[in-house]
C-alpha cells in the first residue's frame, strides 16, 4: 500500500567544502562512540578548528574516555521540521585528547563555550580519517 | 531532580518516552558498529507502541542495523542561544519487523526512508536502556 506522495526521498553527496562549511556554521554535533558492547551518541558543543573538530569532556563521564585514540564518528545536520529536508555532515576519525601545554593553551583559547555546565576541562580533538555528507530534499 | 555530573538534569524514563512521541521533526539519529568503528546517520523515526522505529533500504548501509545488533538513538532539541535544551539517548537491540499485521500498522505512519530503493524495511529497537538530560 502506497500513498500518493510515497516519493523515495533524493539525496545529494556534498564534497569536502562543503561538509565544512557547513560545520563551520554550526554548533551542536552528536559524538557516536563504542562503550561496552555498543554504540553510545552524546550531544556536544563543538568547533571547527583548522578542520578538526574539537570539543570539552569533564573528568569521570563516559564521554571522557574517548581521549585516547576511540574511534568516533561525529554528525550535524539540520533539518527542517516541516518539510524533513536537510543536510547531514559526518566525520569520522579518532578522538584524541588535548595534552601538549602549546595546543592546550591555545584550545582553552578558542571560543568553544559549552552549552551545558560542568568542569568540562578536558579539550578532545577529533582527527578525521573522512568528512563526507548528503543533502537531503 | 537529580543531576549529573556535569550538572544537567536526569529525566525520567516517562519523561524520556515523552520526549521521542511529541518531539518533531521526527528526526533522530542512529549509530550501530561496522568493522568495529561506529557509525552514525540520521533517521526519519516514528515512535510506535512505545518502540523507536524506523525505514532502512535493503542494502543501504542502514540496513546493516536490523538483525539484532546493538545501536543507539538518540533525539535532541538544544538551543544554544538560550542555552536550553534536552537529549534522550535509546539504547538496545535492532530488530527487523516481521509480523505483517505489525507492518500493516506501520504502513499508516508518516516515515519514509531516506534515498532512493525499493520498499524498505521496519526496523524497531529493542531498548535496554532509555535516559535523558535535560537544562533549563
Amino acid at each position: 500500500m502506497t500513498d500518493a506522495g510515497d516519493l523515495q526521498r533524493s539525496i545529494a553527496r556534498l564534497d569536502v567544502d562543503e561538509c565544512l562549511a557547513l560545520l563551520g556554521h554550526r554548533v551542536v554535533g552528536r559524538v557516536a562512540f563504542i562503550c561496552g558492547d555498543g554504540p553510545v551518541i552524546v550531544p556536544v558543543n563543538y568547533l571547527l578548528d583548522e578542520g578538526t573538530v574539537v570539543f570539552r569532556t569533564t573528568y569521570g563521564t563516559t564521554l571522557d574516555t574517548i581521549g585516547s585514540g576511540a574511534r568516533v564518528a561525529f554528525e550535524v545536520d539540520a533539518i527542517d521540521e516541516a518539510t524533513h529536508s536537510g543536510w547531514s555532515v559526518v566525520v569520522a576519525g579518532k578522538a584524541e585528547e588535548i595534552w601538549r601545554p602549546e595546543e592546550l593553551e591555545r584550545a582553552r583559547n578558542l571560543p568553544l563555550q559549552p552549552w551545558a555546565p560542568g568542569d568540562r576541562a578536558h579539550y578532545v580533538r577529533i582527527l578525521p580519517s573522512s568528512i563526507s555528507g548528503r543533502r537531503i530534499d | 531532580m537529580p543531576t549529573d555530573r556535569n550538572g544537567l538534569t536526569v529525566l525520567t524514563v516517562d519523561e524520556c518516552m515523552r520526549l521521542l512521541s511529541s518531539h518533531v521533526p521526527r528526526v533522530g539519529r542512529i549509530s550501530f558498529v561496522s568493522d568495529n568503528k561506529p557509525v552514525i546517520l540520521p533517521v526519519n523515526y516514528a515512535f510506535h507502541e512505545g518502540s523507536v522505529v524506523f525505514r532502512t533500504d535493503p542494502g543501504a548501509k542502514l540496513s546493516a542495523a536490523s538483525g539484532g545488533e546493538y545501536v543507539a538513538f538518540e533525539v535532541d532539541s538544544i538551543d544554544t542561544t538560550w542555552e536550553e535544551g534536552w537529549s534522550v539517548l535509546v539504547q538496545g537491540r535492532a530488530e527487523e519487523v516481521t509480523d505483517p499485521d505489525e507492518v500493516e500498522r506501520l504502513e499508516n505512519l508518516p516515515l519514509r526512508p531516506w534515498g532512493p530503493g525499493p520498499k524498505a524495511a521496519y526496523v524497531r529497537i529493542m531498548s535496554t536502556d532509555i535516559s535523558g538530560r535535560r537544562l533549563d
